[in-house]
């Protein structure tokens, strides 16, 4: 882990609003996250949790208030430094993809060629599906794949241009309980070792508290933002959804 | 006159005489561009489940053709117009209201039949010209519209490839090629007035009956050969160009409709895909005697794979399974 002393804010939101249609979907949040954090997003459904990621990534734009990503406002180039996994859709099982297409989609942006030129350190694609422990799967077709090695593959793609934030929407939610605590260990392993600050959307909480070092809660507002304490939690959940 | 003989006279009429005389050559080769052009563009389409969209963008060109028959002019402008119009609204429709590109389409599709045949009715002179709208006239391509159809063909293949990459992308996935800063609204248009044009290409020399069978039957069949998009396109083009080729010495032959014989054709290659398809192939693995699996490696039958190779930590890559026997994964 190469956390320093002094926390090292890599996302600032200040008094956000978002408005989507005509409604106030997020209420001026306040929110602060540090290098290396690993915070859990939790809420109902329609708490505006999706929405909070997607303005950090500048897809929706605030309404009122400021996000600041390593220091910069927010534009349509923030993409660069973010590695973003949304909630997952299916697959078909027969689409025209392996496991290296899907990867190397992560670099289209920059130029079709970028994969092929091996660096020092070898083939990007390659790297990252390493960093997921997917490498022996690169030549299959990605519709062949599980549930939770989809997931990995998606993850190894937000992973190639090296970010340093990763947000991952839902990861778990078309897991069984084996894959879950897998991709769980699998993030947990990403953020210590790479030192990749995590925000992750996630329903189970029992789940989520053994691996995240922050919680926040949402329900349009900020209702929680402390150390995931299962006690705590439960008692804010309690409150949200009577 | 006996086969071999019609078909020395189908050569001969194909090679020998000179280009501007030839009456074979200019839509021999128009054939091969719309098949070209329609087998590239139909594998996005394909893939995107744009396939009722290009049926909308068809009858709608069928509105312009019947307004151009009326008013006396180059049906290519009312065409174009009418094409390039409906895919802009209904892309529009599909993102402004959020409803379903089927929904947005059957509106539309609806309106344009019905301002078709207003037309045709009003021109009440139903002849060769409209018939020619619904089912081309291959065989009476002009130099001048054979040289248009190489111009929209190099312009759309063009674009098709400048976009190639962002296109596949979002039709992977939209919200993941827009996180990772894919401009998707912009592709999304952009392809939609390539279809439109294509469409616009092939309407005068195959017609808007059959100009869809040109788009999704190769793209379809080469669909069932490969899960790489690279080889899918290249099938997709092989497919459609070799049935176009062989179309032209059956029709002669026949003394048929030589864009209906590329259809019928067309459909063949699918349904023979279907039947060698190795992804259909695949599904009966399970079936397979395991005690004959290997289980070690990750070499692929055709497209398939071993899954009884997965929990193998140590895959091999000097060995493979045998193709001709699938329920006997041989190492060589």
């Amino acid at each position: 882990m190469n956390r320093s002393f002094f926390p090292n804010p890599v996302i600032e939101l200040n008094k956000v609003s978002v408005v989507l249609g005509r409604n106030l979907v997020l209420k001026e949040i306040d929110l602060i996250v540090n290098e290396g954090d690993y915070i859990g997003l939790i809420g109902k459904n329609g708490s505006g949790k999706t929405t909070l990621l997607k303005a950090i990534l500048g897809i929706i734009k605030p309404k009122m208030g400021t996000i600041l990503v390593n220091g910069h406002a927010v534009t349509s180039d923030t993409y660069k430094q973010i590695g973003y996994v949304p909630q997952m859709h299916p697959i078909k099982r027969e689409f025209p993809a392996t496991v290296y297409d899907v990867v190397q989609m992560g670099l289209y942006r920059y130029g079709v060629n970028k994969s092929k030129d091996v660096g020092e350190d070898g083939d990007p694609v390659m790297l990252a599906l390493h960093k997921v422990k997917m490498e022996k799967f690169v030549n299959r077709p990605i519709g062949h794949l599980s549930g939770g090695e989809q997931q990995k593959v998606l993850i190894a793609q937000a992973l190639i241009r090296n970010p340093s934030i990763l947000l991952l929407d839902e990861p778990t939610s078309a897991l069984d309980f084996t894959m879950v605590q897998d991709l769980m260990t699998l993030l947990r392993t990403l953020n210590s070792r790479y030192n990749i600050t995590m925000i992750v959307i996630q329903h189970n909480l029992e789940m989520l508290i053994p691996f995240c070092n922050r919680l926040v809660m949402l329900r349009g507002i900020k209702m929680y933002d402390g150390p995931p304490q299962i006690e705590k939690a439960n008692e804010m959940i309690q409150r949200v959804f009577s | 006159m006996g086969l071999g003989e019609t078909l020395m006279n189908f050569f001969e009429a194909l090679f020998r005489r000179p280009f501007g005389s030839n009456v074979l050559i200019r839509p021999f080769l128009a054939a091969i561009l719309i098949a070209v052009v329609c087998s590239v563009i139909g594998v996005f389409m394909v893939l995107r489940g744009l396939i009722f969209f290009g049926e909308g963008i068809a009858h709608s060109a069928f509105a312009g053709g019947a307004l151009g028959l009326l008013l006396g002019i180059n049906i290519l402008y009312p065409v174009s117009i009418f094409a390039l119009i409906t895919a802009l609204i209904i892309g529009y429709i599909h993102e402004r209201t959020k409803l379903s590109n089927e929904t947005a389409i059957g509106i539309i599709f609806a309106l344009t039949m019905a301002m078709g045949i207003i037309f045709i009715s009003l021109y009440n002179n139903y002849n060769v010209s409209v018939s020619s709208l619904l089912f081309g006239s291959l065989s009476s391509v002009s130099l001048q519209e054979l040289l248009l159809t190489l111009g929209f063909a190099s312009i759309i293949i063009m674009v098709t490839g400048i976009i190639a990459k962002w296109l596949f992308f979002s039709t992977f996935d939209e919200e993941l090629a827009l996180a990772n800063g894919i401009p998707t609204r912009m592709i999304s248009y952009i392809f939609l007035l390539i279809v439109a044009l294509t469409i616009i290409m092939g309407i005068r020399v195959v017609g808007i009956i059959l100009i869809m069978a040109f788009v999704v039957t190769p793209a379809a069949a080469a669909y069932q050969f490969t899960y790489k998009i690279k080889k899918m396109v290249l099938y997709s083009i092989m497919i459609s160009v070799s049935c176009s080729i062989l179309a032209f010495p059956i029709s002669y032959i026949l003394e048929i409709s030589t864009s209906a014989t590329i259809v019928v054709l067309l459909t063949i290659s699918f349904g023979f895909s279907m039947l060698f398809s190795p992804k259909r192939r695949k599904h009966a693995i399970p079936e397979i005697d395991t005690e004959k699996l290997c289980k070690v490696c990750e070499e692929a039958i055709g497209d398939a794979y071993c899954m009884y190779c997965e929990f193998e930590d140590d895959p091999h890559h000097d060995q493979h399974h045998d193709e001709k026997s699938p329920g006997g994964y041989q190492h060589e």
